[in-house]
C-alpha cells in the first residue's frame, strides 16, 4: 500500500520535473542575434531605432538579428550586473558618464584600442566626450550622447538687475543671483538661481576653483584641500549668505515642468536640456534665454557628461558588435539619434549633419563651449560609491549638520580608505 | 557562470547538510496531547512516511529555489565577490566591517536605525487598526463586500504605482496633503476668528519627516492585508461563545478581551512575525520615493544591500548585511512566537 | 434598545470615513488618468478634469504590446498561485498535524528563509536558472544556452513554493479541531484522505486568503520579471508600465491610466475570493 503510494509520488515528481525542464526548453538554434541595450530613449528614439536604424543594419547584414532592449536608467545597474553574473550580458550596451572605470576594472567592457585605430574616426570626436570612455589610457567604448553644462540665464532679468553681460566670476554670479531673487517673506517667488543640491554642482565649483577630486594616480583624495573647502563654502553661501534659492528646492513636480522653464528661476547651471525645457514649456521666453560659460574663479571649466556605448567581452560576435557600434556612430545616424533626445552628438561631422543643431543658436553655443573648455569626470572604478558619499558630504554641509571643512575632511578620509581597498587588491 | 558555480555548489552542500541535520533532529515536543495516548511505533513510522510524502514536492522546489540560493548567499557573505571575478574567500572580514560601521555610526548603523524607526512606526499602529477594522467588518453589516473591497484596494495596487502617487500627494507645492493643510488652516481661521496659518510641509524632502511620511503610506497600503488575515482568524472563533457571553451580560469590550483576543493569538502571532519580517525588509517605497535621502534619513537595510550588490558590485558585503539582518529578525521572531504561544484555550 | 440602534449607524459612519480616506489616492489616480497633460500639475488641485480624456486609456494600451504582457502576467500569476496553494498546503499539513523527526527544525528552517532578503538570493537564483541542464539550449552541464531565462518556468519556479504560504496555512491548520481527524483516522482514512476531504474544505478562508495574496503579489511583482526577461514578448504588465517613464519625463496621465487598467484583474480575483473570507464554519457544537 505504502510502496505503491511512494512509487506514485516519485513518478509524479519525476514527471513534473521533466515537464518543467522541457517547458523551459525551446532554444533552437537561431540566426545570429545581437543584443543591444539602450538607456536613453523616448517614443521618437524607439521609432528611429526600431523602424529605421535596426532594419537598415539587418538588411546590410543578412542573417543577423538585433534585439533591442530599452532599459530605463533606474534599473540599468541591476539588469547589467545580473546579466554579467549569469553570463548573458548584451553585446552592445549604453552606459553613463561614471561607468568607464568600474566597467574597465572589472572586465565588463571590451578594450577597443585596436579597432578604434583601424577605424580612424577618433579625431572627429570632441576631447571631453572621448575621454569619458578612456580608462588608464585605453578606450573602452564610443561616446554617443553628450551633455555639456553651462550657465543658462534670462537676459531681460539680468539687465534689470544691472548686469550688461553675464556674470563671469563667482562674486558676480552670487551678486547677480542675489539681486534677481524675489521673495515674499520666507517664500521664494523667483529664485535668483535654480540651485538643486547635487554633487555635480559641487564638482563644478571645485574645478572652477582649480581643485581636483583625486590626485594624478587616482589613489588619494584631494577633497580636503583648501580649494575644495572654498568651493563647498561657496555652494553653502549661495543658500545661506546670498539667499538665492531655498535648500529644499524650488517647486517642481515629478520632472514635469522644470523650474527655469516655469519662470521660477532667473538662472541655472544646466545642460542643453534646459533649452529643450524652455522650448517645450515656455517658448515665448526663448528669445530672452542665453548661454554663458559657467563662472570661473581660477579656471574656466565646462563639465561634460557623455553617455556611451560599450561592448561586452562576453559577446560571441565581437566583430559584428563593432559593426553595429560604428553603424550607430555614422554621422547621420548619430545626428538622428541625438535629435530625438535633444542631446549633442559628440562627433563634429555629426554636429554639422544635424539640422536641429544648425537651427538652434543656443545649442551651437553649447558646442563651442564644450570644444573650448569641456572636461569630463576622472575615470575611477568606484564612482557609484563616491557619488553617493560625495552627495552625503555636500548635503551635510548644506543642511548644516557639519561645516564644509568637517564634511569634506570626513569624506576625504572615507574616500582614501575606499581607494586604498582597491590598491590592496591589485 | 563559472565564477558563481562554485558558490552554488558549496551552497548546495551546505543546504544538504542542514537538511540532513533537520531530519535527524530532536524529537518534536508534543504540542498538544491528543485524546489518543502514545502511539505504537509502526503507526508512528507510517505517519512519518506520510509526512515526507506530503512534504516532498513542496520541499523539493523549496530546496532548489530557496534553500540553495540562501546557502550560496551565505557563502558569498564570507567572500569578496564583485560578480565578474570568482568569489574570493575572506572569512569574517565583511562582518567585521559591519561591526566597525555600527561602532562608528556609519551608513549601516543609520540604515538599521531608520529601519527600526520604520518598524516601530508601522507595526503597532498597523496591527491595531487592522484588528479594529476586522472586528468592525465582521459585525455582519450590510454592504460589507463594498467596504472590504475598498480597504483591500491599496493592497491590490502595485507598490511602485502607489509610491509614485503618494510622492505626488506629498509634494510640497502641488500635493494634496499640503492643500489639505491649507484648507484646515482656513477652516480654523473661520472658527477661531483670526488668521491661522499652517505652513506647507516639505514631507519627503525633510530629513525629520521623510521616514514618517513613508511609514504613513505603508500603513495605508498594508491595512487591508492584515485585516484580511484577521478576518480569516476571526472565522475560527465559534459564535456560540459570544452568544453565551451576551447572555451572561458581558459588554462588547469584555467580549473582545476574554474571547476574541485570546483566540486570535495564533493569528496575531502570525501577523506580528510577518510584519516584523516585512518591515525589516522594506525597500520599494524608499527606492521610489526618496532613494534613501534626504541626507540618509530614509536609507534602510535592504536599500543598502541593494546598492552595495548592484551598484557598487560588493555582493559579499551586501550578503553579510543580509545575514546580519537575518540574525536580528530571527531572534525577534523567535521571541514573538514564544510570547504569543498558544491558541488552544479550553472553555467550559 | 437605543444601543442596538446606534451601533449599526455608528459603525457605518466609522467604516465609511475610513473607506473615504483609503480611496483618496485612488480617486486622485483615476482623476489624473482622465486629465489632459496640461491639467495635471495645477494648484489648487483639480479633481474633475476640465475635459474628460478617455482617450488616455486607449493611448496607454497602444504604447506597448500590453495584450502580450497581459497573457504573460496571467500565466505567471495563475501558475504561482496554483502551485503555492497545492504545495504549501501539503507541507503545512505535515507540519501542523503529522509528527516526524526534525519537524520543528525543518519548520524553523523554512521560516528562516523568509528572513533573508530576496535581493541577495536574486543573483544565485539567476545563475541557477541560466545553468539549468537541458533547458534553453544547455547541455547536461548547463552550458551553452540560456537555460530557463526568458521562459515561463524561469519566472514561476523560484516563487512556486513560498515560506509565507507554509507558515500561514500551518498556523491555520493548527487551529482546526482535532476531533474530526481523529474520528476519520479511527475509521481507517488515510492521511491523504484526511487532507483532501477534511482539512482542505475546512480551510477555505485561509486558502482563499493565501490564493488572493499570492495572486496579488505575483501580479504586482516587478523586479524579478524585469531581471529574468530580456525579450519584449516575455515582459509582464508591471515591467511594461515602465514605458511611460523616461529619464527626464513621466507621462503621468498614461501611466495612471495604465495602472488603473492593470489593477482591475486583481480586483476581480479579490472579489471572487473574498466571498470565502467570512464563510462560516459549521462548528457550533465544537469547542475551541
Amino acid at each position: 500500500m505504502v510502496v505503491t503510494r511512494l512509487a506514485a509520488a516519485v513518478a509524479l515528481l519525476v514527471a513534473t520535473g521533466a515537464g518543467l525542464i522541457l517547458w523551459g526548453c525551446g532554444g533552437r538554434s537561431r540566426p545570429v542575434e545581437l543584443e543591444l541595450w539602450l538607456a536613453d530613449f523616448n517614443e521618437d528614439t524607439r521609432r528611429l531605432i526600431d523602424t529605421e536604424l535596426v532594419p537598415r543594419f539587418e538588411a546590410a547584414h543578412p542573417g543577423v538579428k538585433v534585439n533591442t532592449q530599452y532599459v530605463s536608467w533606474t534599473h540599468l545597474d541591476e539588469k547589467l550586473t545580473i546579466s554579467f553574473a549569469g553570463g548573458v550580458a548584451p553585446d552592445v550596451y549604453q552606459v553613463g558618464a561614471e561607468y568607464v572605470g568600474g566597467l574597465a576594472y572589472r572586465g565588463m567592457a571590451e578594450r577597443l584600442d585596436e579597432r578604434v585605430a583601424r577605424w580612424g574616426a577618433r579625431g572627429d570626436f570632441y576631447e571631453a566626450s572621448w575621454n569619458t570612455c578612456v580608462y588608464r589610457g585605453h578606450v573602452y567604448g564610443l561616446p554617443y550622447l553628450s551633455a555639456p553644462r553651462a550657465l543658462i540665464y534670462r537676459r531681460d532679468l539680468l539687465e534689470k538687475a544691472g548686469f550688461r553681460r553675464p556674470p563671469d566670476t563667482w562674486e558676480e554670479l552670487a551678486e547677480a543671483a542675489r539681486r534677481m531673487t524675489v521673495k515674499r517673506g520666507p517664500v521664494f517667488d523667483l529664485a535668483g538661481m535654480n540651485l538643486p543640491v547635487t554633487w555635480q554642482i559641487f564638482v563644478e565649483f571645485l574645478w572652477e576653483n582649480g581643485g581636483r577630486i583625486f590626485d594624478d594616480a587616482g589613489r588619494h583624495s584631494l577633497l580636503d584641500s583648501p580649494e575644495a573647502v572654498e568651493a563647498l563654502q561657496f555652494y553653502v553661501d549661495l543658500y545661506r549668505k546670498y539667499g538665492v534659492c531655498p535648500t529644499a528646492g524650488m517647486p517642481q513636480v515629478g520632472g514635469s515642468v522644470p523650474v527655469f522653464a516655469s519662470k521660477k528661476a532667473a538662472m541655472e547651471i544646466m545642460n542643453q536640456m534646459g533649452i529643450y525645457n524652455v522650448k517645450k514649456y515656455a517658448p515665448e521666453m526663448l528669445p530672452e534665454v542665453a548661454i554663458a560659460p559657467t563662472p570661473r574663479r581660477k579656471r574656466r571649466v565646462i563639465s561634460v557628461y557623455t553617455d556611451w556605448l560599450a561592448m561586452s567581452p562576453q559577446s560571441r560576435h565581437k566583430d559584428l558588435a563593432w559593426e553595429l557600434m560604428t553603424f550607430l556612430m555614422e554621422p547621420e545616424n548619430l545626428a538622428a539619434y541625438n535629435a530625438t533626445l535633444f542631446f549633442i552628438p559628440p562627433r563634429r561631422s555629426a554636429v554639422e549633419a544635424a539640422a536641429f543643431m544648425r537651427n538652434n543658436p543656443q545649442l551651437r553655443d553649447f558646442v563651442s563651449l564644450m570644444e573650448k573648455y569641456g572636461q569630463s569626470l576622472p575615470a575611477i572604478p568606484e564612482w557609484f560609491e563616491i557619488r553617493t558619499g560625495l552627495l552625503r558630504a555636500v548635503e551635510a554641509a548644506i543642511y548644516g549638520t557639519k561645516t564644509p571643512e568637517q564634511a569634506l575632511r570626513d569624506y576625504s578620509r572615507e574616500l582614501d580608505e575606499l581607494l586604498a581597498e582597491r590598491e590592496a587588491q591589485e | 557562470m563559472r565564477t558563481l558555480g562554485r558558490a552554488l555548489r558549496v551552497g548546495g552542500m551546505l543546504a544538504g547538510a542542514i537538511f540532513g541535520l533537520a531530519r535527524m533532529g530532536a524529537n518534536p515536543r508534543p504540542r498538544r496531547q491528543g485524546r489518543v495516548a502514545a502511539r505504537p511505533s509502526a503507526a508512528a513510522r507510517r505517519e512519518a512516511r506520510a509526512a515526507y510524502l506530503f512534504l516532498s514536492p513542496g520541499l523539493a522546489l523549496f530546496f532548489v529555489f530557496v534553500l540553495i540560493p540562501v546557502a550560496a548567499a551565505f557563502y558569498l557573505s564570507l567572500c569578496r565577490y564583485d560578480i565578474i571575478h570568482a568569489p574570493h574567500w575572506i572569512g569574517l572580514r565583511n562582518y567585521a566591517r559591519l561591526g566597525r560601521d555600527l561602532a562608528e555610526q556609519g551608513v549601516f548603523y543609520l540604515a538599521l536605525r531608520n529601519t527600526a524607526q520604520y518598524a516601530i512606526a508601522t507595526i503597532p499602529v498597523g496591527m491595531a487598526l487592522a484588528l479594529g477594522l476586522a472586528v468592525l467588518l465582521n459585525a455582519g453589516l450590510r454592504g460589507i463586500t463594498l467596504y472590504r473591497t475598498t480597504y483591500y484596494l491599496p493592497v491590490v495596487t502595485s507598490l511602485v504605482a502607489v509610491s509614485m502617487v503618494w510622492m505626488w500627494l506629498y509634494d510640497p507645492n502641488y500635493g494634496l496633503l499640503n492643500y489639505g493643510l491649507e484648507l484646515l488652516a482656513r477652516a480654523a481661521s473661520a472658527i477661531v476668528g483670526r488668521p491661522v496659518s499652517i505652513p506647507p510641509q516639505t514631507w519627503l524632502a525633510n530629513p525629520r519627516q521623510a521616514m514618517l511620511a513613508i511609514a504613513a503610506m505603508s500603513i495605508w497600503k498594508g491595512l487591508g492585508y492584515n485585516t484580511v488575515i484577521y478576518l480569516a482568524g476571526l472565522q475560527g472563533v465559534p459564535q456560540h461563545l459570544y452568544e453565551a457571553a451576551i447572555i451572561d451580560g458581558a459588554t462588547p469590550w469584555q467580549r473582545f478581551r476574554s474571547i476574541t483576543w485570546p483566540l486570535l493569538k495564533p493569528t496575531t502571532a502570525f501577523i506580528l512575525v510577518v510584519s516584523v519580517i516585512g518591515a525589516s525588509q522594506v525597500f520599494a517605497q524608499v527606492y521610489v520615493m526618496t532613494n534613501g535621502g534626504p541626507n540618509n534619513a530614509t536609507t534602510v537595510i535592504v536599500h543598502q544591500i541593494f546598492q552595495n550588490a548592484f551598484s557598487f558590485l560588493k555582493m559579499g558585503y551586501a550578503s553579510a548585511m543580509a545575514f546580519a539582518l537575518f540574525g536580528i529578525i530571527f531572534v525577534l521572531s523567535m521571541v514573538n512566537l514564544r510570547l504569543l504561544r498558544g491558541g488552544e484555550v479550553e472553555y467550559t | 434598545m437605543r444601543r442596538r440602534f446606534l451601533r449599526p449607524t455608528a459603525l457605518h459612519l466609522l467604516l465609511a470615513a475610513g473607506a473615504a480616506t483609503t480611496l483618496l489616492p485612488f480617486l486622485w489616480m483615476v482623476s489624473t488618468s482622465l486629465k489632459p497633460e496640461s491639467e495635471i500639475f495645477h494648484f489648487p488641485p483639480v479633481w474633475l478634469p476640465g475635459t474628460w480624456k478617455w482617450a488616455n486609456y486607449r493611448l496607454a494600451m497602444q504604447a506597448a504590446p500590453f495584450g502580450r504582457y497581459f497573457a504573460n502576467t496571467v500565466v505567471y500569476s495563475v501558475a504561482v498561485t496554483a502551485s503555492n496553494l497545492l504545495f504549501c498546503s501539503m507541507a503545512a499539513y505535515a507540519f501542523a498535524r503529522l509528527r516526524f523527526p526534525g519537524r520543528n527544525v525543518l519548520f524553523i528552517l523554512v521560516l528562516g528563509t523568509m528572513m533573508v532578503p530576496s535581493q541577495v538570493t536574486m543573483v544565485p537564483v539567476f545563475v541557477l536558472l541560466k545553468r539549468w541542464p537541458l533547458a534553453g539550449g544547455n547541455d547536461l552541464m548547463g552550458i551553452g544556452g540560456h537555460g530557463l531565462l526568458n521562459s515561463y518556468a524561469g519566472l514561476v519556479l523560484p516563487g512556486a513554493v513560498g515560506a509565507f504560504g507554509i507558515f500561514l496555512l500551518r498556523q491555520f491548520f493548527m487551529t482546526l479541531p482535532r476531533e474530526l481527524e481523529d474520528a476519520a483516522r479511527i475509521d481507517g482514512c488515510s492521511e491523504a484522505g484526511i487532507y483532501w476531504r477534511i482539512i482542505l474544505p475546512l480551510s477555505k478562508p485561509a486558502l482563499a486568503t493565501l490564493g488572493v495574496f499570492t495572486f496579488t503579489a505575483a501580479w504586482n511583482e516587478f523586479l524579478w520579471p524585469l531581471l529574468v526577461m530580456s525579450k519584449e514578448s516575455m515582459k509582464t504588465l508591471q515591467v511594461g508600465l515602465q514605458v511611460f517613464q523616461t529619464q527626464y519625463t513621466t507621462r503621468w496621465d498614461l501611466l495612471m491610466a495604465g495602472t488603473v487598467i492593470v489593477t482591475i484583474p486583481v480586483l476581480i480575483i479579490f472579489l471572487a475570493g473574498q466571498r470565502y473570507f467570512t464563510r462560516g464554519i459549521a462548528l457550533s457544537g465544537m469547542k475551541g
